[in-house]
């Protein structure tokens, strides 16, 4: 299993703070957290485009959608922003 | 008296002395040259001091300065400036703020106050209508940030039989006490770095209150309003000023920073920490945020509300966040928002606090000095902040800050200060840009008086963090922009509807990632328009400030002479400090960031300041001191 631990104004905006999921790819985590999203709220402003605007963090680096995982990993979206 | 609208045509000279009140000369070329806040206090000290004076004599000035867009509507214009010569670091400060004061000092018809000398006696000054009123203060003294200014407003409603609008700023025990980062408080809203606060205190001055009902003139209103509606259109609209920092504040932040690798942990041993989720802007937001709030004037509303001891108070930025947290290995979000608390009624700067504890706890460690103080260990550290405030036990070093520690006991490579100003929570070896504006920071270790080129490098934008290519230009450009943006009155987060929304919503997208790998060979272009600002003789949709300024005051104005007002503040503000012994010498980082990888595995993870200094000093214009030549400043018409 890896475990998805999600951030920033998605977090939010979904309520889902962080999902264990049975995958072997980054691009695989998107449509199932999707649907989360949508089950939780059918008429969510969340699209999939807000979902893959996210930076994807791998046990402390950032990696690309074809990164595979491993059985343990966990995996960080954090949207990005700035303004301090 | 002034030609142009948005002014109060009048900048008063306050003798604390003699309680006298004098016109200060400010005739509308200065206006022209230096619009206002920030800017016009520097020129002023520029005139003003010899090099001679220090922080605490008499002859230093505390400039309270506001700008020409403060009062007119503009949307995050209430801010105003506090300039001094720092105890922290000896030259220059300026500190912005995001209370009341400034707009009700302009309802008072005042637009800047130039004060001197020293009260003989703890005193608050009332300020009605251009009229001063030297109180004394001796039973304010002692009080608490929010008890005095509670107290202030008490007297200020009982003398006219009604509730008065007025606008505060006071310093708390920690300024009484002269520590040396004790900020002055406005509301709930700090004017914190660098120890104005305990120049206020220096001068026996515990607050002033400032009260009037002139109306800010407007010369265009039509345009103003209509500009102003769709400013603040545009800034509900952008994914930073119109979702994050309404929903998380500045502390959505500790996130991306964590992804990053530049959330200062340890005192800047790492740029990771384990626990940063239980400290994040997502958990203050979850859990403990009971409403925004934003300064006057403000429709983004990045200040967080929450409970402490039961009662409702201003939240943590990321700064604090950070800084109270990996800094200094403590995963308690709540025992933050306590401290965060304590340290505003002390009147005390979060950041130099935070981050001189943290030097602290490694020396103790390391054994250079023994002071109880530990990473992770967190019973004492209230009971510190209070000792630092009243100068007691080992609080009476600590209120001196981290160079001066370092410099009695060692450990001057883990200071983390740069010209004796600690610096913020972002951790620069991940980006090398802002660790260059770190050090050449006129008011030392600064992030924003540094360009905070991390948004260009990490945050929002993704540009190479570890190359020094373009870096030196660019934080150029940027520090002088943000002096634009600070000189109108107006908050920093007006300018971020600049970086367009799609290349912030849509970090992995083809056009971003092209933007973020051309961005590093932009130098020469960049260069370009920093030397010859005149080619952009234009109004940028982005950047409605210099319309603002147009339509407001009647100045002309565009993106050339926006650009020009900022290069000629940061040029007045480094003459200054040349007075007071600043070069190139001074413009430097503690060694753990220039000499350390971060990453031991990966060399590039240290800053190359060096490499990008001579850049940098080039592209200002400088010599190779890093100073601005008498020619320099002829051409910028500053002397």
């Amino acid at each position: 299993m890896v475990t998805v631990k999600l951030f920033g104004t998605f977090r939010l905006d979904s309520g889902i703070k962080e999902m264990s999921l049975d995958v072997s790819s980054v691009k695989d985590i998107f449509p199932i957290i999707m649907d989360e999203v949508k089950r939780r709220d059918p008429q969510t402003a969340l699209t999939m485009k807000d979902l893959k605007g996210c930076i994807v963090s791998l046990n402390g680096k950032q990696v690309g959608m074809k990164a595979q995982l491993q059985d343990g990993d966990t995996l960080f979206l954090v949207p990005a922003v700035a303004g301090g | 008296m002034t030609k142009y609208s948005g002014y109060m045509g009048k900048v008063l000279m306050v003798d604390l002395s003699k309680s006298l009140i004098s016109e200060y000369p400010w005739s509308d070329e200065d206006r022209e040259l230096y619009i206002g806040a920030k800017a016009m206090a520097s020129k002023i000290m520029f005139d003003n001091f010899t090099g001679k004076e220090t922080a605490f004599s008499e002859d230093n000035l505390i400039i309270v300065s506001t700008g020409p867009l403060t009062g007119t509507g503009a949307p995050c214009s209430n801010r105003f400036n506090i300039s001094t010569l720092s105890p922290l670091t000896g030259i220059t400060t300026s500190s912005n703020c995001g209370g009341n004061f400034g707009y009700y000092l302009k309802k008072a018809g005042i637009d800047a106050l130039v004060i001197r000398g020293k009260c003989p006696v703890p005193t608050w000054i009332e300020i009605k209508n251009d009229k001063f009123f030297f109180h004394e203060a001796g039973d304010l003294w002692g009080m608490k940030v929010s008890q005095s200014q509670e107290e202030l407003q008490r007297r200020m409603n009982e003398a006219r039989k009604c509730r008065v609008k007025c606008g505060m700023l006071s310093i708390g025990p920690a300024g009484e006490n002269m520590v040396k980062y004790a900020a002055v408080i406005s509301g709930e809203r700090a004017a914190g770095r660098a120890g104005v606060g305990a120049v206020f205190g220096s001068k026996n001055l515990k607050a002033m209150v400032a009260t009037g009902n002139h109306e800010v003139p407007v010369f265009d209103p039509e345009k103003t309003t209509k500009l102003y509606q769709k400013w603040t259109e545009t800034l509900r609209k952008h994914p930073l000023t119109g979702n994050q920092l309404p929903k998380m504040g500045t502390a959505g932040l500790v996130s991306p920073m964590q992804m990053r690798g530049i959330l200062s942990t340890r005192n800047y041993a790492y740029g990771q920490y384990e626990h940063f989720d239980k400290v994040s802007g997502e958990v203050l937001a979850e859990d403990y945020n009971i409403v925004n709030k934003g300064c006057m004037s403000c429709p983004i509303k990045c200040a967080r509300t929450v409970n402490v001891e039961g009662q409702e108070v201003k939240g943590p930025e990321l700064e604090t966040l950070g800084l109270l947290g990996g800094g200094i290995m403590n995963d308690n979000l709540e025992l933050i928002l306590k401290w965060n608390y304590e340290l505003d009624e002390l009147g005390m700067d979060t950041i130099s606090a935070a981050s001189t504890l943290a030097w602290a706890m490694e020396a103790n460690e390391q054994g250079l000095w023994k002071n109880g103080l530990s990473f992770g260990k967190t019973a004492n550290i209230s009971k510190t902040f209070e000792n630092i405030a009243y100068r007691r036990g080992i609080g009476n070093e600590l209120a001196e800050g981290s160079r001066w520690l370092s410099e009695k006991y060692g450990g001057k490579d883990f200071a983390i200060q740069s010209k004796g100003l600690e610096l913020a929570a972002y951790e620069p070896r991940r980006s090398v840009g802002q660790g260059l504006g770190y050090a050449v920071s006129n008011r030392g270790g600064c992030h924003l008086n540094g360009g905070y080129l991390v948004i260009v490098e990490n945050l929002g934008l993704n540009a190479d963090p570890q190359t020094p290519h373009a870096k030196a230009d660019l934080c150029m450009l940027m520090q002088d922009l943000m002096e634009s943006v600070s000189m109108t009155g107006q908050c920093l987060f007006t300018s971020y509807a600049v970086f367009p929304s799609f290349l912030i919503s849509k970090p992995n997208s083809v056009v971003t990632k092209t933007v973020n790998k051309v961005i590093p060979f932009l130098g020469p272009v960049v260069r370009i328009l920093n030397k010859f600002p005149g080619i952009a003789s234009f109004h940028l949709f982005l950047l409605p400030h210099t319309k603002a300024i147009e339509y407001a005051t009647g100045m002309k104005c565009n993106l050339a002479r926006f650009i020009r007002a900022g290069e000629r503040s940061y040029n007045v503000e480094r003459a200054v400090n040349a007075k007071f012994g600043v070069s190139a010498a001074m413009d430097t980082l503690p060694k753990r960031l220039t000499n350390v990888p971060q990453d031991p595995k990966d060399p590039s993870t240290k800053v190359p300041l060096e490499v990008m200094k001579k850049v940098y000093y080039e592209a200002r214009g400088w010599d190779k001191n890093g100073l601005p030549t008498e020619e320099k400043l002829r051409k910028m018409k500053i002397i």
